[in-house]
């Protein structure tokens, strides 16, 4: 019974088999599953669904969800997969920092739901040399070869912000209930990973680090350092 | 702590200062489970400050009791983690399923009644009973379809299943009276062979008009509107039978400002004063 169910549920052409299909009844079942998924997506995506409107937008996800349908019952992960079907969906391809402002709200969702934790002051910074930085739960970054912050932010709740001619990478934190996405350079975002695998300060610094105490000022102002400890090697 | 013979609300985010600070005449409140499986953040914060507050009762909506494959051991851990942490003074769950193979389809799907989903759906609440170290409330469901297979009624079926697993009840007054205009049936009917002895908490909530394609009149569960009239007077009929019970207020879509859900929950006190 529950194969011929979901079968019928998901193919709109495909009458029912074994199960009574009483006056179009059944397109209750099938509205049910595809609208609620097509609206988790809208929650999750509103600055594509901004971009791209809202007619578009629902045809779009409807594409999407008949492809993937959600493997976990944990709603708030649904839709990992949205930035990548971007990249390859033909009707966007004249956006092609679609998927990019898809990427920085997964990560801030990701944010959102992230674990607590403790973040350190700026006084407790010493001994840069041998430093190592343990980065918040929070922490996410998305690369990005368009000014992706200013258009993510034109498009959630910022009309006026001006879209700048430059790359932008992103860094999504949350100081404390709230996910942030600030700009950061390409030289900041090559930090992030060295920094989270462990590295000491001292590594990062042996190339051009001119953008390192700016960085360091922004991960504290957002709470997303979250511990520090020396390499006593 | 136990949920109070009173008026409760589905809890929505947008609503935390309001409930936090003049909450009468709502004495608890209900969270969906899965909403409350991140790991941190304003969620899990806010439903800390709620409880300190509310007695909650815990609802799941994607255990699948009625699903053909057997239980999902990640899920049950999950819920297992939620309920040990935050010490709820119920958890509920559907007569419904919601997985297929290794799908989660996001809706509350129907069983025909048969004495093989009957033995099927009372081992997944053994099952789910016994790793959650609880007792759980099964949710009697809104139909929109009956499948020729049924061999007994719904509330027959809930019967066997209450009285072979131990379970309570929930039972939702408006999806009864969704599934009797939908189904030809009468409400009253139903709540007469109900084992309403069984029940722990009450839902109502709005239901929306609709047609299906032979023209006849579909109402749909969609928890989007204030509560209808005629499913308040099943909710006072209902109640003669239980006996005063926690009642809650489900509005899961176009969520109204405060006021208009207190509204609600007013009526609700008011149907435990005239009735129980």
């Amino acid at each position: 019974m529950h194969s011929e169910f979901v079968t019928a549920a998901l193919n709109p052409d495909q009458p029912p088999v074994g199960i009574p299909d009483q006056s179009g009844r059944f397109n209750v079942y099938r509205n049910n599953i595809v609208v609620g998924l097509i609206d988790a997506l809208a929650t999750g995506f509103p600055a594509v669904q901004r971009i791209v409107g809202i007619p578009f937008f629902r045809a779009m996800a409807g594409a999407f969800v008949r492809i993937h349908l959600p493997k976990s019952p944990i709603m708030m992960e649904y839709g990992v997969e949205f930035p990548q079907f971007l990249r390859r969906f033909q009707p966007v391809a004249h956006l092609p920092y679609l998927p990019d402002v898809a990427l920085i709200e997964l990560m801030q969702r990701r944010a959102y739901h992230a674990a607590d934790a403790q973040p350190v002051t700026m006084d407790q910074v010493i001994n840069l040399h041998s430093l190592k930085i343990q980065l918040a739960p929070a922490v996410h970054v998305v690369r990005s070869e368009y000014p992706i912050v200013d258009i993510w932010r034109k498009n959630t709740g910022a009309p006026d912000q001006v879209i700048g001619r430059t790359a932008q990478n992103a860094l999504i934190s949350r100081p404390q209930f709230d996910p942030m996405v600030d700009p950061i350079s390409s030289q900041q975002i090559d930090m992030i990973d060295p920094m989270a695998a462990g590295k000491p300060l001292g590594v990062l610094m042996a190339g051009d680090a001119t953008d390192l105490p700016d960085l360091l000022r922004l991960l504290i102002s957002r709470n997303a350092i979250t511990g520090l400890s020396h390499d006593h090697i | 702590m136990s949920l109070p013979a009173a008026p409760g609300v589905g809890y929505k985010p947008q609503h935390f200062t309001d409930l936090m600070s003049h909450p009468s005449p709502v004495r608890w409140i209900e969270i969906h489970a899965e909403n409350y499986m991140g790991d941190g953040g304003r969620p899990l914060a806010q439903l800390r400050a709620l409880a300190e507050r509310f007695p909650i009762s815990v609802h799941g909506v994607a255990l699948s009791l009625g699903a053909a494959a057997p239980l999902d051991k990640d899920h049950l851990q999950r819920l297992r983690k939620l309920l040990d942490w935050l010490q709820p003074a119920q958890f509920s769950e559907h007569l419904a399923w919601s997985t297929h193979d290794d799908l989660f389809l996001n809706d509350l799907l129907p069983l025909p009644y048969t004495a093989q989903t009957l033995n099927h759906v009372i081992d997944h609440i053994d099952q789910a009973q016994e790793a959650l170290g609880r007792p759980l409330l099964m949710e009697n469901p809104s139909s929109y379809l009956s499948f020729d297979a049924s061999d007994m009624s719904e509330p027959e079926f809930i019967s066997e299943i209450a009285r072979r697993t131990g379970c309570g009840l929930l039972l939702d007054v408006n999806n009864v009276f969704v599934s009797a205009n939908n189904l030809g049936f009468s409400p009253r009917d139903y709540i007469d062979e109900y084992p309403t002895e069984h029940v722990r908490e009450i839902h109502v909530a709005g239901h929306a008009h609709d047609h299906d394609d032979a023209g006849n009149p579909l109402l749909i569960d969609s928890h989007g509107a204030p509560t209808s009239e005629p499913v308040w007077e099943l909710l006072d009929y209902t109640l003669r039978q239980t006996g005063a019970q926690p009642i809650l207020v489900e509005w899961d879509n176009e969520i109204p400002d405060w006021a208009t859900l207190r509204a609600e929950a007013v009526r609700a006190e008011q149907a435990l004063m005239i009735d129980a």
